[in-house]
């Protein structure tokens, strides 16, 4: 009378259904069987038909953060009707209602007559997952097709000028407009990769979106709105929502371009939480997805939670968690808060200096020690345009360091220091305004000229000093070099 | 697409080890169109997370931790069950079988009884009162 659903073992398929579908799953050879019976198929396809409706209605729904109120607004009607039309026991649906709550929904309404064997497999496939479906924006296969329109991408780019630009205007666009749920879509997509400038695919989509940030004076309004937006959605917790195909880079770009913004008090709660889910659940970031955080953890620091988080990457060389390094612990000290906004915490720097000197420098050669502290010394130099005075006080706190580390510090103390640009596009995305970094006529110019516009330009500068500006003007003439100051 | 049944099913037993709700399926009151759709239900409702199974009202709570899978048919069964008991994350157990007349329960001690088998399930950590679901044919 009574078989069992999981095993299935008591019954033998019907003759030919072996051949015709190889190994049935129980459920397959169990509704093969039931679907003999006129009444039993009929009466089960028609109860997939309301619970197909319904949960799809629900899911997709909820697949766009939407209550029934929402959704009643979109579709026109009320809310008790939503809620009727999300009933799995409801099917007095009318057609046309179903059409409006399908477009509503970014969806199309497909009615159509099928086999009893697709009803077999779909039933097996039921899933929320396989109920939702993306809007006509979000819709990857539009997406991806979009992009390979090759007279409309030359189009877009007549149009558009200098691809700079163009995303400069998109950015702006979209931070102007008062509609979540829309920038959300536009956010994700772009940091998928998706309606990007039509030309520079080169560029990773944090870059563009850094690109795409004003220069001038109304950069760091647009900072804050941006970093508020992207704290949003940092928040909706896309570590653990996100499930398209590009999950990974779209994480690895959301993290990259929290780093580049550089606007810590809105983003450093968020980056926390999100270092919070990682702890809870590790798999649930990729190593690449990991190395965004980390940089964006680095740069967005609103007090010194973190500093034992580098202080153990440089002691031990690395992280449970993430993928650092006692280079990136040391980066981490860098952009530690100091005591006053846009001072260094050079208590800190000088343990982060004075432990790298002890367990990993001490291994090498003494040429080869007393270069790589050097350069450590230089990093930190150049990253808070810090002059004589800062190797002095960095000096005074590394009393109990090596004393061949505070030999180089001594070292350092004449008055030539050297700058070097290691700067990459991100901070000259993120960095100084548009009339200190379009110097370009200094390309190719020699250091004294250099510095001529360095004395000149400093004090206008960000406060960081004159050698983070310089820093920037090389990265944007593209001078990779090596360029010593007289005086300082 | 992928198929995955995110719950195991179980129906309770007695003391007997006799399947409480086969016999109630074995009622020829029951008609085949009405147990297709039963079927269906129980089908949906472990490869449906439960928060969808709720918000589209395919499960609704009756009393404590039992709930009621509601099926429309010619009779208006009402089959009830629990999360769990023992692992309420990964299973359901079918407690008694029922129907609903006028808006009540029938058999209208029901509730009481599905909250009691459920506790027998518990009390024997699920090694007894408790056997995997069979699909009655």
């Amino acid at each position: 009378m009574s078989d069992s659903h999981e095993s299935g073992k008591d019954n033998d398929p019907p003759e030919g259904t072996a051949s015709l579908g190889g190994d049935l799953s129980p459920l397959k050879r169990k509704l093969v069987q039931d679907f003999q019976d006129r009444d039993y198929r009929e009466s089960y396809a028609e109860e997939f038909l309301k619970t197909n409706v319904a949960g799809q209605i629900a899911a997709i729904r909820e697949q766009r953060q939407w209550n029934q109120e929402r959704l009643a607004k979109e579709v026109g009607t009320t809310q008790s009707a939503v809620s009727r039309l999300e009933n799995v026991n409801y099917s007095a649906w009318n057609v046309k209602t179903l059409v409006k709550t399908a477009f509503a929904l970014g969806t199309r309404l497909k009615i159509s007559f099928e086999t009893f064997s697709s009803l077999i497999e779909e039933v097996e496939a039921l899933s929320r997952s396989n109920l939702q479906r993306p809007s006509f924006e979000e819709d990857a296969k539009i997406l991806s097709w979009s992009a390979t329109l090759a007279p409309t991408a030359i189009r877009k780019l007549e149009e558009a000028g200098d691809p700079r630009k163009w995303m400069q205007r998109a950015v702006a666009a979209w931070l102007e407009k008062n509609d979540w749920p829309e920038q959300r879509v536009t956010l994700t997509n772009w940091l998928r990769g998706y309606g990007l400038p039509p030309v520079g695919s080169e560029e990773e989509p944090y870059a563009w979106l850094l690109y795409g940030l004003p220069l001038g004076p109304d950069r760091p309004l647009s900072q804050q709105r941006f970093a508020t937006l992207l704290a949003r959605l940092l928040d909706e917790q896309p570590d653990c929502n996100w499930r398209f195909e590009e999950r990974e880079d779209a994480l690895y770009n959301l993290f990259l371009v929290s780093a580049g913004l550089e606007w810590s008090e809105t983003l450093a709660g968020p980056l926390d939480r999100v270092l919070d889910r990682v702890r809870d659940k590790p798999d649930n970031l990729s190593l690449k997805a990991r190395d965004g955080l980390l940089a964006a953890l680095i740069r967005a620091q609103a007090d010194t939670r973190h500093q034992s988080m580098w202080m153990e990457m440089i002691e031990k060389g690395k992280h449970g968690l993430l993928p650092g390094d006692e280079y990136a612990g040391l980066s981490g000290l860098k952009w530690l808060p100091g005591p006053r906004p846009g001072e260094p915490n050079l208590d800190a720097i000088a343990l982060g200096l004075k432990l790298m000197a002890e367990i990993h420098l001490a291994k090498l050669p003494e040429k080869a020690r007393d270069e790589e502290f050097r350069d450590l010394v230089e990093q930190v130099l150049t990253f808070y345009g810090g002059g004589r005075a800062m190797v002095e006080d960095l000096s005074r706190r590394s009393r109990s360091a090596p004393r061949w580390s505070r030999l180089v510090f001594d070292l350092f103390i004449p008055k030539i220091a050297v700058v070097e640009s290691k700067t990459g596009d991100l901070v000259r995305a993120a960095g100084e305004d548009d009339d200190q970094i379009s110097y370009t006529g200094i390309r190719g110019a020699g250091a004294e000229e250099l510095a001529r516009i360095l004395r000149k330009c400093a004090p206008k500068s960000s406060g960081r000093g004159p050698r983070w500006f310089l820093g920037s003007v090389m990265t944007a003439v593209g001078d990779r070099g090596t360029v010593s100051l007289a005086g300082g | 697409m992928i198929a995955i049944e995110l719950y195991s099913l179980y129906d309770y037993t007695d003391a007997k080890d006799d399947n409480l709700i086969v016999r109630w399926l074995a009622d020829d009151r029951i008609s085949r169109r009405d147990r297709a759709k039963l079927d269906f239900k129980l089908d949906a409702l472990i490869r449906m997370d439960f928060d969808l199974a709720i918000h589209t009202k395919m499960l609704a709570q009756v009393y404590k931790n039992v709930l009621k899978l509601k099926v429309h048919g010619e009779v208006q069964l009402r089959p009830m069950l629990c999360r769990g008991p023992i692992d309420v994350a990964t299973e359901y157990t079918l407690l008694a079988g029922a129907v609903e007349i006028g808006g009540r329960l029938k058999p209208e001690s029901v509730k009481e009884n599905a909250v009691a088998r459920c506790g027998h399930i518990v009390a024997h950590k699920g090694t007894k009162h408790r056997c995997k679901h069979e699909r009655f044919t």
